[in-house]
């Protein structure tokens, strides 16, 4: 590995403890999906990515996962402090990836080819975290399914009409799929591969 | 060196005995549990300082998602008190310093063998289920590949065949535990050695349900809120145990889970209820079944 320029931005200051509490709000996310969480810890200046998303790679990522890295941020910043403090590999296919960091949406249109496992290990699949600019439980999208008791109305100024399309189509895999994770400056909900989704009619036309 | 010093060393294990990698694996799958829930996700089980058949894959569980502020409650039969819950508590005790409690409904984690609290859970709740032999399809078919082919392709004609066959011979399904279930409509799923009394408790659970099973290395999940049925046919439906008439013996409770327990020679029997903490609770809060203590005394 070449030498760093600038110094690694730290990780958590306290692995074991940390961990646990992130990982305790990305559990709890993906247990009540479109539910929004405060991020338990917030790293900073971790390359390109945002201190939730930095938090979550911490919490999952080690040398036995491979990080695919959209090209925003996919800098030598980025890799080095990944690489440092999780000791996991970056990969260019999709197709390989545990874990998935976006800089947005945009990624996943089209024929994305993240790994949505197979059918007699749908383990095996993608989990995709998404910087998104904002989150709130408002009228956007209408998600159902387990972890939600009746229906939770979701939304993100992120999330256009088109990666929702994607993310039915997603659901529509079931058991197959991806999951995902949104993350903003400060904060985290998830989408498991279970949830069904239902577009606003408005948003729909 | 001394016992003192050795006691007041620095401990040599990690908060929670597991190390952080072994963590990291156990939590990836147990987020890949919940979401596909039914499904049994492989996993690199460690060994641990207990053997198997004390819950070692609900100890990992358990350890990967507990916190220093978790406040935790083990049971066994619906017990505290039993050596296995007893063990299991101090394990986590010595390796985690976490607050213990026997009460239901002041556990943010509960491990449990066989039974789920009549208490109702809550959503703050995680219930960690230690359990034996996680392939429901496992004495129908005894290999993986093959029951793993079954799952993929929802194909459980087999398992259906299996509780047929028990009303042909007795007149009624005569599974009483690891009574088999359908996760949203996907997924068949050994609810682990709970009594089939148990299952109704585990439909649209408010509590996050985990399932480790140690030496079968399968982890799974069940998030709130997601539908459980058991399998059942049209002109069968499924049924829990009921002991109609009954009342527990200490606490006067009706329509719970209940141990029978033998009093003497002679065949005189009680019921007690199973969960010890709601029993207990209930005689705390005046309740009184008709062999407790103090009913013959207010009886006098
Ligand atoms: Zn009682």
């Amino acid at each position: 590995m070449p030498m760093p320029q600038q110094a690694i931005a730290q990780g958590f200051t306290d692995l074991t403890h940390q961990s646990q509490q992130s990982f305790k709000a990305i559990m709890d996310a993906m247990a009540q999906p479109g539910k929004i969480y405060d991020a338990p810890h917030k790293v900073d200046n971790a390359g390109a990515l945002n201190p939730v998303a930095a938090m979550t790679a911490l919490t999952l990522c080690d040398a036995e996962t491979l990080i695919y890295l959209d090209e925003a941020l996919n800098t030598p910043e980025t890799r080095q402090f990944l690489a440092f403090h999780t000791g996991a590999a970056t990969t260019s296919d999709p197709q390989k990836a545990q874990f998935a960091f976006l800089s947005s949406a945009e990624a996943l249109e089209g024929d994305h080819n993240f790994n949505m496992g197979n059918h007699e290990y749908p383990d095996q699949s993608s989990t995709v975290i998404i910087a998104v600019n904002d989150l709130a439980n408002q009228a956007g999208v209408t998600l159902s399914g387990p972890g939600i008791e009746t229906s939770r109305a979701f939304a993100s100024s992120s999330l256009n009409q088109q990666f929702w399309q994607q993310a039915e189509a997603n659901n529509a895999e079931y058991p197959l799929g991806i999951d995902h994770i949104f993350v903003t400056e400060t904060q985290l909900a998830a989408l498991p591969r279970s949830t069904k989704i239902k577009l606003d009619p408005a948003q729909g036309e | 060196m001394s016992l003192d010093q050795l006691t007041n060393e620095a401990p040599a294990y990690n908060f929670a005995y597991l190390d952080e990698q072994t963590k990291r694996m156990i939590r990836r799958a147990i987020l890949k549990g919940i979401a596909v829930p039914g499904y049994q996700v492989p996993f690199a089980a460690r060994e641990m300082p207990m053997p198997y058949g004390w819950g070692t894959g609900g100890v990992q569980v358990t350890a990967s998602v507990l916190g220093e502020s978790d406040i935790l409650k083990v049971i066994d039969q619906g017990a505290d008190d039993t050596t296995n819950a007893v063990s299991i508590r101090n394990f986590f005790a010595k390796t985690a310093n976490v607050d213990l409690t026997t009460h239901t409904s002041e556990a943010t984690v509960i491990q449990t063998r066989h039974r789920i609290p009549e208490e109702e859970l809550q959503e703050h709740q995680t219930l960690v289920y230690q359990v034996p032999i996680p392939e429901p399809l496992r004495f129908l078919e005894p290999r993986e590949t093959e029951t793993r082919k079954m799952h993929a392709l929802s194909e459980y004609g087999l398992i259906h065949v299996k509780l047929y066959e028990d009303i042909a011979t007795h007149g009624h399904i005569a599974t009483t535990y690891a009574y088999p279930v359908m996760v949203e409509g996907r997924y068949v799923m050994d609810p682990s050695p709970t009594p089939k009394f148990d299952n109704p408790k585990m439909h649209k659970s408010k509590a996050l349900q985990l399932f480790g099973a140690g030496r079968e290395k399968r982890i799974y999940a069940l998030p709130p809120h997601t539908d459980v049925v058991s399998l059942d046919f049209e002109d069968h439906p499924f049924t829990i145990q009921e002991w109609p008439d009954t009342k527990c013996a200490m606490c006067g409770a009706e329509g719970v889970y209940f141990d029978e327990v033998i009093l003497d020679d002679a065949g005189n029997n009680m019921f007690v209820c199973s969960d010890s903490d709601y029993c207990e609770t209930r005689q705390s809060e005046g309740h009184l079944g008709p062999l407790n203590a103090d009913y013959k005394e207010r009886m006098q």
